[in-house]
């Protein structure tokens, strides 16, 4: 059943490029703030097609029509994982409170033990801000729904904790290989194309041809930079975030 | 209406609804922007002239020279018909968000529009006169606590401009003047609605037009950075961004508010 969720996601978020390209542009553009707002205001639509849709379903990748309905969901997705993230910070910031108040050896232990809580909490909170923003994103965004902690909890009871957290890995696995493999690759490629240009360069100019190297350098990281602002980014959110959208439609 | 965010979404979208309306909205804020302008530059000027007489620290009204004060008077005069005329403006964008009129309201009848600017500004006024005597009072009588007594009048501050809300838009409903201060009506309207509802969203108006205006300052910032390139002078910078402000974006910003004002009362006695 996973594996059905992730193959769906990963067909589905490669369906089309040029909304990869659209994300990318928003991406470049953040420094102007609401095209964050825009990128979160997309994925809650990817996971309102999810949860309304079903694993192997055809649905199509939302459009970008309508920004401002598209600004306004993004502005709730993130007030909604601003207010999960809260929780365990406040824990973690209470604890810390405690531990420096003993100043002992038992201050220390709690230390420990503070951290250790809010990064269970900081887990769970994780895993019901994302069934939070589904359960939202099902009751057609009604922004109470977010907070219905009972509803969530009973949500994530009936896919199972178990499926919940093995999806979560899985899903941070794949991001990571992912992104790493993409970086690598790209690396790879353009460390060979200046050695070789440094070799080929130093029979003929020497000091041309290492600045050109070092050229090459460089723009083989701005070419990762860009790829992964403007393909893999955009594609393993999407995948994300509908992989997610479908975990919480497996509920009985 | 599936979720009472509509409300701001449809806020948002409603000013662009009618750009040409915006525009003359924007006419009247760039007016009254360059007049406000105008005063602080001659009071800049009292100033320079009040510091130009030396030896004296008390503050003698015939120093002042006569024809900067008669200025002064005559442009704050001229300014607060202007804003009374935008407050006019901005009570029938509540009353047509109430009506659900996807319209923007005419500018034909200015003496209406002065007239009910003035009940808007009446209420305005009324609403947030306690709190601010409690200020005043807690900064001028209790010298050693007035932090407390600055805390209280915030939470006032708040509550009042909470209460303001939809006290506003029930005087608008009704057409009464006396209605805006039917505190039992106007709670029992916001109950109706649920309070968590009700501050829930205009805290997330709050935030949205936080973020909008982030987002334009960051934008206004490099739009003055490329007139100080080309243009050195800092009056006519602060003056372009004067009138794009009242232009474009003080019009989108009061007729995007009062629609979400409206909407809110619209919201609450649908569901009674």
């Amino acid at each position: 059943m996973i594996l059905d969720i992730y193959k769906d996601s990963f067909e589905y978020a490669a369906k089309d490029w040029k909304t990869l390209i659209v994300l990318g542009v928003f991406c470049l553009l953040s420094f102007l703030l609401i095209p964050i707002f825009l990128i979160t205001g997309y994925i809650y639509r990817v996971v309102d097609n999810a949860v309304h849709g079903v694993i192997n379903g055809r649905d199509p990748l939302p459009e970008f029509n309508d920004i401002v309905d598209m600004f306004i969901d993004g502005v709730k997705v993130v007030i909604v994982q601003i207010v999960y993230l809260i929780v365990p910070i406040i824990i973690f910031l209470i604890f810390a409170a405690i531990a420096s108040s003993l100043n002992n050896a038992i201050g220390a232990v709690i230390m420990m033990l503070g951290c250790l809580i809010s990064i269970i909490v900081g887990i769970i909170c994780c895993l019901m801000t994302q069934m939070g923003i589904c359960h939202m994103a099902y009751n057609d965004g009604a922004f109470s729904k977010a907070f219905e902690i009972r509803e969530i909890k009973e949500v994530i009871d009936e896919i199972g904790w178990f499926n919940c957290i093995i999806t979560y890995l899985g899903l941070i696995i794949i991001t990571v290989s992912i992104a790493s493999v993409v970086t690598i690759i790209i690396g790879l490629i353009f460390t060979i194309l200046g050695f070789s240009g440094a070799i080929l360069g130093s029979a003929t100019a020497g000091g041309m041809m290492a600045a050109a190297t070092g050229g090459i350098f460089i723009l083989g990281m701005l070419m990762n930079i860009f790829v992964s602002m403007f393909i893999v980014g955009p594609y393993l959110s999407i995948f994300n975030y509908r992989s997610i959208g479908l975990l919480y439609t497996m509920q009985i | 209406m599936a979720s009472i965010t509509d409300c701001v979404s449809e806020g948002l979208k409603y000013p662009l609804n009618d750009v040409k309306k915006l525009l003359i909205l924007g006419v009247f804020f760039t007016i009254s922007n360059i007049i406000l302008f105008g005063i602080f530059e001659e009071n800049l000027h009292v100033f320079r002239v009040l510091a130009l007489v030396k030896g004296t620290l008390s503050f003698r009204f015939s120093q002042i020279p006569p024809n900067d004060i008669y200025i002064i008077a005559a442009l704050t005069v001229i300014s607060f018909i202007i804003s009374l005329i935008i407050l006019g403006y901005q009570y029938i964008v509540i009353k047509f968000s109430i009506d659900a009129n996807n319209n923007l309201p005419e500018f034909g009848d200015i003496a209406n529009l002065l007239v009910n600017g003035l009940k808007y500004f009446a209420v305005s006024l009324i609403y947030n006169i306690i709190p601010t005597i409690v200020l005043i009072a807690g900064v001028e009588l209790i010298q050693d606590v007035d932090y407390i007594m600055s805390i209280i009048s915030f939470i006032l501050f708040l509550i009042c401009n909470f209460l303001l809300i939809m006290a506003l838009a029930n005087m608008i409903d009704s057409n009464e003047f006396k209605k805006a201060f039917d505190l039992k009506e106007i709670t029992d309207k916001i109950s109706k609605l649920g309070w968590v509802k009700y501050i829930s969203i205009i805290l997330f108006t709050i935030i949205i037009y936080g973020i909008i205006m982030l987002a334009l300052g960051i934008i206004l910032m490099f739009i003055s950075m490329f007139i100080a390139v080309a243009i050195n002078q800092a009056m006519i910078i602060a003056s372009i961004l004067l009138i794009i402000d009242g232009l474009f974006i003080m019009p989108y910003i009061s007729v995007f508010f009062n629609k979400v004002y409206g909407s809110i009362y619209r919201e609450a006695i649908k569901n009674a």
